[in-house]
């Protein structure tokens, strides 16, 4: 009995002695910067980098979309608002693909479905709505749900947006805060807590904004034309009036 | 100390352990009924994780529901993917013509990335359980070695939590480039870390005396009450589905199978939570076993250059592909025990109903037996050394 | 450091000149003269302890530990509050240029890698914290219990000795009054566990309770030995017995006194962290089985109360351990020439001395706690019990049985073999004691381990190193 009481207290100091011995040398591992040592990363500070397969926020390269829909049926949280138009040469392409990340699970079944590898999972995994320009100066639209996409924000407005974001709320001004609530959720959530569902890059808003402009004056130059077609026409048919013979003259059609 | 012998005095107290504790691994809540630090009866109550998986698994295509099978058990993912994938096949080969041939390369792969995976789930097990007791260090150091698990599965499919990567007919993608060579230096270094855990942890006197003897369950009740796994394992029977029903490539791979043997010593006994906590630890070891032979025995590239890894979602156009009517029950070993998926199919896209089942659900459902008698601070240690998985038990 | 208590009375006298009562003076000199140098050196030392602690966990445990506060934040802070006059934005700025300034760069990195900074900024999150009262409690207690904690942290400060010349009070039942001073912790905790209307509380207060009555015990038999074996029960005296001349001053520490002296040391020590509820026996706190024992309820800065009471306990168990075994504040080596030094020089040093002994205990203690797991609490009481209270017993007797034998022997040397002192005779006297206990304590470690169940294949396998493949 005295050598099991004596057999307990050397049992427990020698494992007390083990154990203190193999959190020493963790110690000093960590200390000497051994292999084992500390694993921390000092994130803001020291960031990881993130393997080729990591599956990090969706990106899709619209160009290269041909709007089949497989990634919409292949996802099992019906993140894809997806619309196809036709345009003006006639050519089928992709309107609107919208992602809600709020959505979406990272689970890379999309991408495994798409055809034309247009839709891919980026490394990017932060979601900052304050400093939302990612590496690839690729930028978020905000908005919260799928049905109010309509409240695009595109270049200065982003901008605009990232200002007025990190005001503190004090700060807003008058102007500001109409700008906030013409964009914000009806339902009053702060737009700092909203996430964005898409991408543009720098270099599709610009070719965006070049292509509207090149839409626009081509519609005006269209407009004017028009008018002067018309104007000509009155101008004949005021003619033909006055002449009331010269049915055969055919009316010059400006083609569209 | 058994409920009979202790004779209750006086009133008592009940005690809501949970859904808040920080010991109860997520929100399961035990209502103790105590007298003093004594606990005389203990009912479990569950429902707080509920997420409805089985029932969104109605609504999803086949395939779809893969990532959902990542979130049942989230520390085992891979685990989970296999067991559900393996299901489908079933149901896909119950008829003739509508077979899935699954590359041999991913059928190694598939084993190999499963095995990682209860390594990763034991340490976090292992780890989370010298936490309960109140050692925080090796908890830190079994994560520590998961995360050298998660840095391989991320490389090789993306995500380090929840997988997606084994898929109906194969696996989701080949190894990235140097991963042999990874997975080889993380299985020594898993046993070397192993080694000075165990030094640290495991053989430690207070460890074994807070455990020693602490729940034991007799095999006969380990096997009425439904226990799979090392918890089943520890009590004494023999019974592992890798080695007794071997799945996929299990059977070309050589490991032995731990059983409980009262590992405390004098005062242990078979079955008891200690034997539960170091079967665990055993098992790591045979992993990293398998984990070896694995890579040795892997074709080097894969067999046909046209579908590397196989799997259904990887080719679009078979989306749309039924399995026939019919139904299955699909079980595999995983960390937490025998995991099964039994799936209906009505011949639809969807299938009729998908059934899971745990082995931390039938686990939780032995505490009501084992608790009683028990001093709070072992109840900590029980949950602990059942490795209960809360997402698993509500789904 | 007559001196000084000559100015302690003087001010008290003053007190009581200006019209207060005379027991009020002497309060309010105390308080000036003794508790706030206390506080001075204690509270900073103790709150240093947290961030050690903190840098030694992580170290253990694959991390870095605080490791990002610096003081561009208090810059910033002092800078607004002296430049009132200027634009916030323009004070930051400059607050940043200074930190970009050499030196201050310099100490800027220093504290944030060493995490000392961080303590300033706990403790200011500390005392902003809401000071929230949790319906239901029973005020009194729930208020009362962290000034009672800070209190049996402190009062037992009042007779450790520092130096020859620096110590509160030197009572000559010294050891009694750390004990019974000490003992207010218990109520402390019970207190705080039983005020807090919380089920848990109430669990740990309990358990605490239990735990440092019991504890007290091997505690006090312990210090009895060691009282007995010095002859007093003064600290000061205590360590005035511990004086050995000559350059190796160490050897008159009563850690190498005998065998029994080390086996008494393990036993205090484990004991009196114990008593101060510290993993592996903390019990009380208990964070993964009563979520955090006895202050789950408290907040803020009564948080803070109970954790600085912590922290300055295992200071204490730091001092008394060197005074009880380690010879007090004398150094280890030239003792003789220190004491010959001028009375401010000779306390700067002790000190000094005393202060790294304290750091080196609380530092153990730390690396004891992220090594060890938790007893369950019936498992403490029996250690108490069938181990530590019979391990101290055997020990008291033991000492006493090696004083015996020690008069023994001079006697008998005296008066029949020497006619004058000689310097061999106690080393005699002490190389047998050494022989004689220490052989019959191994003998029976080798016995006892003997008769032990080999350890089983499982574990064996676990716990040895794997094969290196050729």
């Amino acid at each position: 009995m005295l050598l099991a009481w004596v057999r307990d207290i050397v049992e427990g100091v020698e494992s007390f002695v083990v154990g203190m011995g193999s959190t020493a040398r963790f110690a000093y591992e960590n200390w000497s910067g051994k292999a084992t040592g500390a694993m921390t990363l000092e994130y803001p500070a020291q960031k990881q980098a993130m393997p080729a397969a990591f599956r990090g926020h969706l990106f899709n390269n619209v160009s290269n979309c041909i709007t089949c829909k497989l990634c919409a049926k292949a996802c099992p949280v019906d993140c894809f608002v997806i619309e196809g138009e036709r345009n003006e040469e006639n050519k089928f392409r992709t309107s609107r693909f919208d992602i809600d990340l709020t959505k979406c699970i990272y689970c890379g079944l999309c991408t495994r479905a798409c055809p034309t590898d247009c839709l891919t999972m980026q490394g990017g995994f932060e979601l900052d709505p304050v400093n939302t320009v990612n590496q690839r100066g690729q930028r978020f639209l905000f908005t919260q749900r799928p049905d109010q996409l309509d409240v695009r924000l595109e270049g200065a407005e982003v901008d605009r947006l990232l200002r007025v974001s990190s005001l503190k709320p004090g700060e807003v001004g008058a102007e500001d805060r109409a700008f906030l609530d013409r964009i914000e959720d009806p339902r009053g959530t702060a737009i700092i807590a909203k996430f964005g569902v898409g991408y543009y890059t720098a270099d599709e808003v610009k070719q965006v904004d070049a292509r509207r402009e090149e839409l626009k004056k081509a519609k005006e130059a269209q407009a004017a034309a028009a008018k002067a077609a018309a104007d000509k026409a009155k101008a004949e048919a005021a003619a033909k009036a006055a002449a009331d013979a010269l049915a055969s003259a055919p009316a010059q059609e400006p083609k569209p | 100390m058994t409920v009979e012998a202790y004779t209750v005095d006086g009133d008592l107290m009940t005690l809501n352990m949970g859904p808040h504790h920080p010991s109860t691994h997520g929100v399961l809540r035990l209502v103790l009924e105590v007298d003093g630090e004594v606990v005389v009866s203990c009912r479990p109550d569950l429902g707080y994780l509920h997420r409805s998986i089985e029932k969104i698994g109605e609504f999803l295509e086949y395939p779809q529901f893969v990532p959902y099978t990542d979130r049942v058990d989230y520390v085992c993912a891979m685990n989970s993917n296999h067991a559900y994938c393996l299901a489908v096949e079933q149901l896909l080969g119950s008829v003739a013509g509508s077979e899935v041939k699954i590359p041999e390369r991913a059928e190694w792969l598939r084993i190999l990335f499963a095995e990682l995976n209860r390594i990763s789930s034991h340490l976090v097990a292992v780890g989370a359980f010298a936490m309960d007791m109140g050692a925080f260090t090796p908890f830190l150091h079994g994560i520590g070695l998961r995360e050298l698990v998660n840095d391989i599965f991320e490389k090789t499919c993306g995500a380090r939590l929840t997988y997606n990567y084994i898929t109906i007919g194969g696996v989701a993608a080949d190894l990235h480039a140097g991963a042999e060579a990874e997975i080889l230096a993380f299985c020594d270094t898993c046993e070397r870390e192993m080694v000075r855990f165990n030094r640290l942890i495991t053989a430690n006197s207070i460890f074994k005396g807070r455990l020693a003897g602490v729940a034991a369950v007799s095999a006969a009740d380990a096997v009425s009450y439904g226990l799979v796994g090392p918890n089943l394992r520890a009590s004494g029977v023999d019974f592992d589905l890798r080695r007794d029903e071997p799945y996929g490539f299990y059977s070309r791979v050589q490991f032995e199978v731990p059983v409980g043997g009262a590992f405390a010593g004098a005062r242990g006994r078979v079955g008891d939570s200690y034997d539960r906590f170091v079967l665990r630890c055993i098992e790591i070891l045979e992993s990293v076993r398998i984990v070896r032979q694995c890579l040795e025995q892997m074709p080097k590239s894969a067999a046909k250059a046209d579908d590397p890894v196989g799997g259904w979602q990887v080719d679009a156009n078979k989306q749309l592909r039924k399995p026939p009517r019919g139904e299955v029950y699909c079980r595999v070993e995983n960390p937490r025990g025998e995991t099964g998926y039994h799936v209906v199919s009505d011949g639809s896209r969807k299938p009729y109903r998908i059934k899971i089942r745990t082995g931390s659900f039938t686990a939780m459902s032995i505490f009501e037996k084992l608790v009683p008698g028990l001093m709070i601070s072992d109840v900590v240690a029980v949950i602990g050394s059942f490795d209960i998985v809360v997402p698993e038990i509500d789904r | 450091m007559n001196g000084f208590h000559q100015s302690f009375l003087a001010t008290a006298a003053w007190f009581s000149s200006c019209g207060l009562p005379g027991w009020l003076g002497l309060v309010l000199a105390g308080v000036v003269f003794y508790a706030v140098p206390l506080f001075a050196v204690v509270l900073p030392i103790a709150g240093l302890g947290q961030i050690f602690e903190r840098k030694i966990a992580a170290a253990m445990q694959r991390r870095i530990g605080p490791s990002t506060t610096g003081i561009v934040g208090i810059l910033r802070l002092t800078v607004n509050l002296a430049l009132p006059w200027k634009a916030k934005a323009e004070c930051n700025r400059l607050a940043e240029r200074l930190v970009a300034f050499g030196p201050v760069a310099l100490l800027d990195r220093l504290l944030t890698r060493t995490g000392v900074a961080q303590l300033a900024a706990d403790g200011v999150k500390m005392i902003g914290k809401e000071d929230l009262v949790p319906s239901g409690v029973d005020g009194w207690l729930f208020r009362a219990a962290p000034y009672l904690a800070i209190a049996g942290a402190f009062l037992p400060f009042v007779v450790v000795p520092w130096s020859q010349h620096l110590v509160g009070a030197d009572l000559s039942i010294g050891l009694v009054w750390v004990a019974a001073a000490g003992g207010l912790t218990a109520v402390a905790i019970l207190l705080a566990g039983w005020g807090s209307n919380n089920k848990w509380t109430m669990l740990g207060g309990m358990r605490a309770v239990a735990q440092i009555v019991s504890y007290e015990i091997p505690v006090g038999l312990c210090m009895a030995a060691v009282a007995m074996w010095c002859g007093t029960l003064s600290l000061q005296q205590m360590v005035a017995a511990q004086y050995h001349p000559g350059v190796l001053s160490f050897l008159g520490w009563n850690l190498i006194q005998s065998p029994f002296m080390v086996i008494l040391a393990g036993t205090f020590y484990l004991a009196a962290i114990a008593e101060c509820q510290r993993t592996p026996f903390d019990t009380a706190e208990a964070e993964s089985e009563l979520v955090s024992g006895f202050n789950t309820e408290m907040s803020g800065l009564r948080w803070g109360m109970f954790a600085m009471a912590e922290y300055t306990e295992t200071f204490l168990i730091g001092a008394l351990f060197a005074v009880l075994f380690l010879g007090g504040y004398q150094s280890p080596v030239g003792e003789q020439w220190i004491l010959s030094l001028p009375p401010l020089a000779e306390t700067v040093i002790h000190v000094a001395i005393m202060t790294a002994k304290c750091l080196v205990a609380i530092w153990v203690m730390m690396w004891i706690r992220w090594t060890l797991p938790r007893f369950r609490i019936d498992q403490v009481m029996r250690l108490a019990w069938l181990k530590l209270v019979p391990l101290a017993l055997v020990c008291l007797f033991g000492l006493a049985l090696t004083m015996l034998l020690g008069a023994r022997i001079e006697q008998v040397a005296y008066g029949r073999l020497l006619s004058a002192p000689s310097a061999q005779l106690p080393l005699i006297a002490w190389a047998l004691s050494w022989l004689l206990a220490g052989g019959a304590i191994i003998a029976l470690v080798v016995a006892a381990k003997r008769s032990g169940p080999p350890m089983p294949a499982a574990l064996r396998r676990l716990t040895t190193a794997p094969a290196r493949k050729a």
